[in-house]
């Protein structure tokens, strides 16, 4: 309270949040016609907050939105069929080969100098290195994007 | 706050691939969405797409959704931030302060509005015309302080939910909203003396 009669923010309180009114305000607000009347006028802007029209969208929202959602994926897809039947037979294929010409496997390798081998392995590993780091940086940037949303 | 049982039955089944329980998270958050769209946004046209794209956000970024707010608030947060960049990326928002500081100095004016009115035919008049002053001066206001108005006194939000959705610490929310209605009090006050002149 300031002098004989509350504040602004003290009217406020007693029209807008009553429950966490201190009774002194309460009773002041209540027995000052002065006060009353500024408690009044907030009243009025209650009410009219109150009677201001619920906004509403002149188009479907719901079926706006479904839209415009990804379709779920299907249970059966024939192109995701074909790629798991090809990898699988590639697979096959190589184990198979592998497996009957063995001899001239070992045959090929042993030729080879051990430096050679080496150099080859480094050399996947280091694009394999460079793949993955590629990867997790457009990782990195969509959850950017996502989160700044 | 915290988590919500419905909200998390839902999010797990859109995760798991049924994309139709989303249509129920629409139904759940219309009202909220569409009081943020409308408050904030002038333009008719825009909405339509404004709206889509809260909810495409939504939808992907579900997964990392975690729970720590109501679903409808995280939306309502969506909604905002989208309707602000809106705003802002075509320079529609004034930045900065709301009202002159200069404003919580101004003069107490007081007025005695319930002796204005004599019959009960002559408060009804006087109501109507007191809520259609208040419209116009609603729409005066700044799209975010008339959001604000609106979260607290129509969709009946608290404080936290509001700080919430626009990011802003509670005491910050109360402080805006304090002087939002009394700017709409003062405004009433002044249209009113200028009518009845």
């Amino acid at each position: 309270m300031t002098g004989n009669h509350v504040t602004e923010l003290e009217i406020q309180q007693y029209v807008f949040d009553k429950t966490d009114c201190p009774n002194q305000i309460a009773e002041h607000i209540e027995s000052c016609d002065g006060c009353a009347a500024r408690a009044a006028g907030y009243r009025l802007v209650f009410t009219g907050i109150k009677q201001y029209p619920k906004p509403v969208l002149d188009f479907d929202l719901e079926k706006s939105v479904l839209e415009i959602l990804p379709k779920p994926a299907s249970a059966f897809s024939p192109e995701i069929f074909l790629a798991y039947a090809l990898s699988i037979a590639l697979i096959i294929g190589i184990a198979v080969f592998g497996f009957l010409y063995r001899d001239r496997v070992v045959k090929i390798f042993a030729g080879i100098l051990p430096i050679a081998v080496y150099l080859v392995i480094i050399t996947a590993l280091t694009v394999c290195a460079l793949q993955v780091m590629d990867i997790y940086k457009k990782y990195q940037k969509k959850m950017r994007v996502l989160k700044s949303m | 706050m915290g988590n919500n049982l419905p909200d998390q039955l839902l999010v797990e089944s859109i995760l798991r691939g049924n994309t139709n329980a989303f249509s129920e998270i629409v139904r759940n958050t219309r009202g909220l969405v569409t009081q943020i769209i409308c408050r904030m946004m002038n333009s008719v046209e825009d909405r339509k797409d404004i709206s889509q794209d809260i909810y495409l956000k939504a939808f992907n970024s579900l997964r990392s959704f975690r729970f720590q707010s109501n679903l409808s608030t995280w939306i309502g947060q969506i909604a905002y931030n989208t309707c602000l960049n809106y705003l802002e990326k075509k320079k529609l928002i004034l930045p900065g302060k709301f009202f002159d500081e200069d404003d919580q100095e101004s003069q107490e004016v007081s007025y005695d509005f319930s002796s204005s009115a004599t019959s009960e035919t002559e408060v009804l008049i006087f109501r109507k015309e007191m809520g259609s002053i208040i419209q116009s001066s609603i729409e005066s206001l700044t799209p975010v302080y008339r959001t604000m108005i609106m979260l607290y006194h129509r969709e009946e939000l608290s404080y936290h939910e509001i700080g919430q959705i626009m990011k802003l610490p509670e005491g910050t929310v109360k402080s805006y909203l304090f002087r939002a209605r009394k700017a709409l009090k003062e405004n009433l006050l002044s249209q009113y003396k200028r009518e009845e002149i």
